[in-house]
Formats: C-alpha cells, sequence, structure tokens
C-alpha cells in the first residue's frame, strides 16, 4: 500500500514539474506564424564596419500582429557615417489574416526632406519630396606621381634649369584641378523604395526609384553620369563606365599646363617642345587614372532573391565599390537601400476549440464609403459664419430683441 | 506484501528497476521544479520589494476622458474650424457639414480620448478657397493636430497621408474608417484632386494619439512612442 502511495506521490510530482516546465517553455512552442514580413530601410557597410536603420518585422500567427523593432526609422540612428546626412527612411511592414489565409507586405526606402511616409498596403511607402544626394565615396588622388622613372631621361635632361619650378608649378595645377577634397562619387535621389506582398503559395515584389541619377564631382564642378531608369526590371546590373570623369580630369590639366608650360619652357624652347611635355604629362596621369576607367562601381536595381517559392527579398539598389576600387584609394562601401522581405505565409490551422456558440450573423459596423468632401465653390448659406458663428448671431439677435423690448416699454412709460 | 526495497543489483526484478528509476526521476524533477518556483518569487518578491534605479520619466501627456470634439486646431496649416456633430446616410455616404467653414465629426466613430477605434472628422476642400479642410493636402508627417473636448484637448501626431480615387476608398473603407481596429487614431479627411469638374479624390490624414499634454500652450510635440 505504501509502494503504491509512492507511487502516485511521485507520479504526481512527475505531472506537476511537467507542468511547470511546459509554462516556462510555452513562448518557445508558440505556433509557426501564419504571415510575416520585414523591412530595412538602409544598410550600410563601410570600411568593413556594418551599421542600418534597423529592421521592423512583423509576424502573424492567425489571431494577432507581432510587430518588432522601429516603423519609424531615423538617419541619426545610423550613426557616424558620410554615406547620408539628411533625407527621409522608411521601412513599414504589415499583415492581415483574410478567409483564413496570411497574406503580408513590406516597404522600405529612402527620399530626401519632406518625403511623407504612406501604408505600406498602397504598394508605396514614400512620396518624394526634396531629393538627397549620397555620398558614394571620395577617391583620394593626392598621390599622383607626375614625374617619375618613367619620364624620358633626355626630356629631363633638358629641363633641367627650369625643372624644380616646374614641379612646384605642376603639383598647384594638379591640386587645382582634382581639388583639396578629391573626385567625389555619389547619387542623387529622389525617391528609392522596395514593395513586396506574399500569400500562401506565393510572393512578388518590386522596386521604385524616383529622380535617381549617379554623378561624380571634382573641384566643384558636378558630371552627371547616368540616370537610372525608374522602373527597372528584376536584377538590372548598371556597370559604371566612369571614362567620363578621366576624360574631365585630363582636359582640366591640359588647360593648367598649358599655361604653366607655355612661361616655364620659354627659356629651353629651342630644345624641347611645349607640346611633347604637355602630351607626356597627360599620358603619365592617365594611366594612372586607368582604374577609374574600370567598373568602379556596381549598381543592382530592384534586386530579387526567392529564398523559396512563396517568399521574396527586394532590394530596392545595391550599391557596392567593387574590389579594384581599393588599389585606387577608395573607401570601400557597400549600401542596401530599401530591403523588403515578404513570406512565407501560410493558411491558419483549423482552431480545435471553437466557439461552441458564435453569433450566426455577426452585424459589422456600416463604415463610410463616399465622403463628398469637395466643391467648387461655396453656395449661399454655405460659407456662413459656422456653428459657433451662427451662435454668436444668435444670442446678437436675442440681445438686440431684449434692449428693443426694453426700450420700447421706457417710452411707454414715458 | 513487502514494501521494502530490494537490495543486491544482481537480484532486481524489472519492477523494483522502475520504481528505483522513477524515484531519482522524480527527486531531479522536483529539484528542477523546487528550484523554478523559487527563482519565479524571488523575482516577483525582488520586484516588488526593491525599487528600480530610476523612477519612468513623466509623460508630457496625460489621458483624457472621452467626449465629442467641439473645435479641430492644425497651426501648421493654420487650421481652426468648430466640429460639429454628422451622422453616416443609410447609402454609406458621411457628407460633411453643409457650412464649408466647420466640420464634421462622425458620430459613430470613437470620440477623442478613447483607447480604441478611430476619430473620424470629415470636411470641405473647396476650389475657390474657404473651405475648412482646403490646405489638408499639404500636411506634413509630424504635424500636430489638437482636438477639444468639453474634457480638455486630445493632442495628435501625423503620421502618414494617403490619396483614394473614389473607387479605392470604397474598397479600402474598412481599414481606414473602420472602429475595430484603431487606438483612439485620428482620421482627417477631405477632398482632392480637381479634374475641372469636380475632385476625383479623397485625401486622408492619419494622426496617432498622443494624450492631452500636461503643459497647455505647448506647440511643438513629442516624439511617438
Amino acid at each position: 500500500m505504501g509502494n503504491t502511495t509512492r507511487r502516485l506521490a511521485r507520479g504526481g510530482a512527475v505531472l506537476t514539474t511537467a507542468a511547470v516546465l511546459t509554462v516556462s517553455a510555452g513562448p518557445a512552442l508558440a505556433a509557426e506564424p501564419v504571415a510575416r514580413a520585414s523591412a530595412t530601410g538602409l544598410r550600410l557597410t563601410l570600411v568593413g564596419t556594418p551599421t542600418d536603420s534597423g529592421t521592423y518585422s512583423v509576424t502573424n500567427d492567425g489571431k494577432r500582429e507581432t510587430a518588432t523593432g522601429s516603423n519609424e526609422p531615423a538617419i541619426s540612428a545610423l550613426g557616424g557615417q558620410n554615406f547620408i546626412q539628411l533625407g527621409t527612411l522608411a521601412q513599414d511592414a504589415g499583415t492581415v489574416i483574410r478567409d483564413g489565409r496570411g497574406f503580408s507586405a513590406a516597404c522600405a526606402g529612402l527620399a530626401g526632406d519632406g518625403a511623407i511616409l504612406v501604408e505600406v498596403a498602397d504598394g508605396a511607402c514614400i512620396e518624394p519630396g526634396e531629393n538627397v544626394a549620397l555620398s558614394a565615396g571620395t577617391i583620394d588622388l593626392t598621390d599622383l606621381q607626375l614625374l617619375g622613372d618613367p619620364f624620358p631621361q633626355e626630356l629631363q635632361d633638358a629641363l633641367a634649369p627650369v625643372l624644380e619650378p616646374l614641379l612646384a608649378g605642376l603639383t598647384r595645377a594638379l591640386e587645382a584641378v582634382l581639388g583639396a577634397t578629391g573626385l567625389e562619387v555619389g547619387l542623387d535621389v529622389g525617391a528609392v523604395q522596395s514593395f513586396c506582398t506574399a500569400q500562401p503559395g506565393s510572393a512578388t515584389g518590386d522596386a521604385d526609384l524616383t529622380d535617381v541619377s549617379l554623378f561624380a564631382s571634382l573641384a566643384g564642378q558636378r558630371i552627371d553620369l547616368v540616370e537610372l531608369p525608374t522602373n527597372a526590371p528584376p536584377n538590372t546590373k548598371l556597370l559604371t563606365d566612369l571614362g567620363v570623369v578621366v576624360d574631365t580630369i585630363l582636359e582640366g590639366l591640359r588647360t593648367q599646363l598649358e599655361t604653366a608650360l607655355g612661361g616655364l619652357l620659354a627659356p629651353v624652347a629651342a630644345v624641347v617642345d611645349a607640346a611633347d611635355v604637355l602630351t607626356e604629362v597627360l599620358n603619365q596621369v592617365g594611366s594612372q587614372l586607368a582604374p577609374l576607367e574600370e567598373n568602379l562601381l556596381e549598381l543592382t536595381l530592384n534586386k530579387q532573391e526567392f529564398p523559396s517559392d512563396d517568399s521574396i527579398e527586394v532590394t530596392a539598389l545595391d550599391l557596392n565599390l567593387l574590389p579594384a576600387a581599393e588599389t585606387a584609394g577608395f573607401q570601400v562601401l557597400s549600401a542596401q537601400i530599401g530591403e523588403s522581405a515578404c513570406g512565407p505565409n501560410n493558411r491558419v490551422a483549423a482552431d480545435p476549440d471553437p466557439d461552441p456558440d458564435p453569433d450566426p450573423n455577426p452585424q459589422p459596423q456600416p463604415v463610410p464609403t463616399a465622403v463628398p468632401a469637395g466643391v467648387e465653390s461655396a453656395g449661399p448659406g454655405d460659407d456662413g459664419l459656422g456653428a459657433g458663428g451662427n451662435l454668436a448671431l444668435l444670442a446678437l439677435v436675442a440681445l438686440s430683441a431684449g434692449a428693443g423690448v426694453a426700450s420700447y416699454r421706457r417710452s411707454l412709460r414715458a | 506484501m513487502n514494501d521494502q526495497p530490494a537490495t543486491g543489483g544482481s537480484t532486481r526484478s524489472p519492477g523494483v528497476r522502475l520504481d528505483s528509476f522513477l524515484g531519482r526521476l522524480s527527486g531531479a524533477l522536483a529539484s528542477v521544479s523546487t528550484a523554478l518556483l523559487l527563482l519565479s518569487g524571488g523575482l516577483v518578491v525582488g520586484g516588488l520589494v526593491i525599487p528600480s534605479e530610476e523612477p519612468p520619466p513623466r509623460s508630457a501627456y496625460r489621458s483624457l476622458d472621452p467626449a465629442d470634439p467641439v473645435l479641430l486646431l492644425v497651426p501648421s496649416l493654420d487650421i481652426e474650424a468648430p466640429v460639429v456633430p454628422i451622422a453616416l446616410s443609410e447609402d454609406l455616404v458621411l457628407d460633411p457639414p453643409r457650412d464649408v467653414v466647420d466640420v464634421g465629426w462622425w458620430d459613430a466613430s470613437a470620440q477623442p480620448g478613447s483607447a480604441t477605434g478611430s476619430t473620424v472628422i470629415a470636411g470641405h476642400t473647396v476650389k475657390t478657397g474657404g473651405g475648412a479642410l482646403d490646405p489638408l493636402r499639404d500636411v506634413r508627417r509630424g504635424a500636430v493636430v489638437d482636438v477639444r473636448t468639453a474634457e480638455g484637448t486630445m493632442r495628435y501626431l501625423v503620421q502618414r497621408k494617403k490619396v483614394y480615387d473614389k473607387d479605392e476608398l470604397a474598397v479600402n473603407a474598412v481599414d481606414v474608417f473602420g472602429q475595430e481596429a484603431g487606438d483612439g487614431r485620428l482620421v482627417l479627411v477631405s477632398c482632392t484632386d480637381w479634374d475641372g469638374t469636380g475632385y476625383a479624390s479623397n485625401v486622408v490624414v492619419f494622426a496617432v494619439a498622443l494624450g492631452e499634454p500636461r503643459e497647455q500652450g505647448t506647440t511643438s510635440a513629442a516624439p511617438v512612442r
């Protein structure tokens, strides 16, 4: 009998412990989400250091939506970086259950100041405001060597009497052309955003670029390189040809050098042709700028990846400085603007314990389906004093009437 | 019946080994459950007895008892309009007040101060000017909106603006005006997109409820959330 009692007591202890453990582990055993989506406005990697605007994620277990992260990202949250200083970030996501199926949508992007954020379910989450400039990187050209060993010895000998002043002049000319801040490459952005939706079995997405162009800035002069397409097909690769930048640099140098050489080489004009020197110098500079003519910037527009058949990840603009850039002194940068992810979504599982007494005919509250709130002009009586004004007018009339009655009675007494 | 456990492993019956195993298992599980219960109790007592290092920051806003709205103010747009109740027609049309300088509060929507639902206020845009909500299309995210009631002033912060054409508004009516969802937000509605003969779209502004400002007269709003 005592053995049976002990067994019962032990069984009870086991059950009690199991109950405690089940309660403790409850969150870990939560149901699989029926719908999910997430959005990240901007992700940056600068010289190997990643930073981002945070990710806003929503999941729906079939009964309620749960959100993590912020859907109000701030540029300041990105910390110290030069890629973007001003602008409006957007990242939002939502879920809904209809007919037992999980639907989700997400939208993420970036625009200039004054942009308006709109509902994620509308296919866009940001309306452009002012344009914002993004600095893709600054190229340091100060280490260029103009007169190195490859420079013909014969020419160097001929230039010996004036070599030092010439070198000083060339250095100043180079600095003037290239500018103290070097060559800057950047994006001028109206708005960049991606959008996705998912439902059980499928997921789609797209990206939208409004008024986006790639430019280079050299000594205060802006060189427009390419205008990015508004509705780029999925995974559009845009390889930049910066040859136009090289041409601009050389043209600037030519102007500067022609002036400098014209004066400095006058004493030795008989033995050396200034034009030859100019050509040689420009060739030297041009060869050292050769990496610029390669595809230093790789842009992918409307980048779409499908982790599964029923989920999608869309990046509106994916920017990478290629490894070749490092040899030219670039600051390595990777930026992903507008990352949206949707799905996979499922159907809501059958409720094992349905409402035993459901309302057979739930009546949804009627809501307005039309608000005719616009007129061409205010008609007679439509542009009155308003409710407050009418009340005041009524009070004034009553006061006047009272005053009239009082005056009349006073006149009768008189 | 012998209740004493058998000794000598080689002579134990299967029932005795199971009994021994259950004994060890229940002992271990009892220890775990005791530790969890002690931890839970400790957390509860600790939370009650040990004060946090810093008291929570005092909110700049307090809750407001729900009441009918009487005045709408949007300082950034220079909007100041009396609010009158309006009802939904049988054909589900919400007509703003005939007097275009007034705005209408849908009397079946949430009162300002409510913790649930949406407060819906509609007002006219007039092509030639003079409508209470003429400048609504220009509202900026973050703009402050005040709604006065007999209980005080409820402050809202504009979060987003959306333009719906007539068909889109009907399709999205539940999302925009439905009272089942919403956490006391404000929904302002007027018209936009003049096409030469009439207005083709509605502009809808969604604003999140902050509460009644503790310091009256403040024009700047604290960040949402």
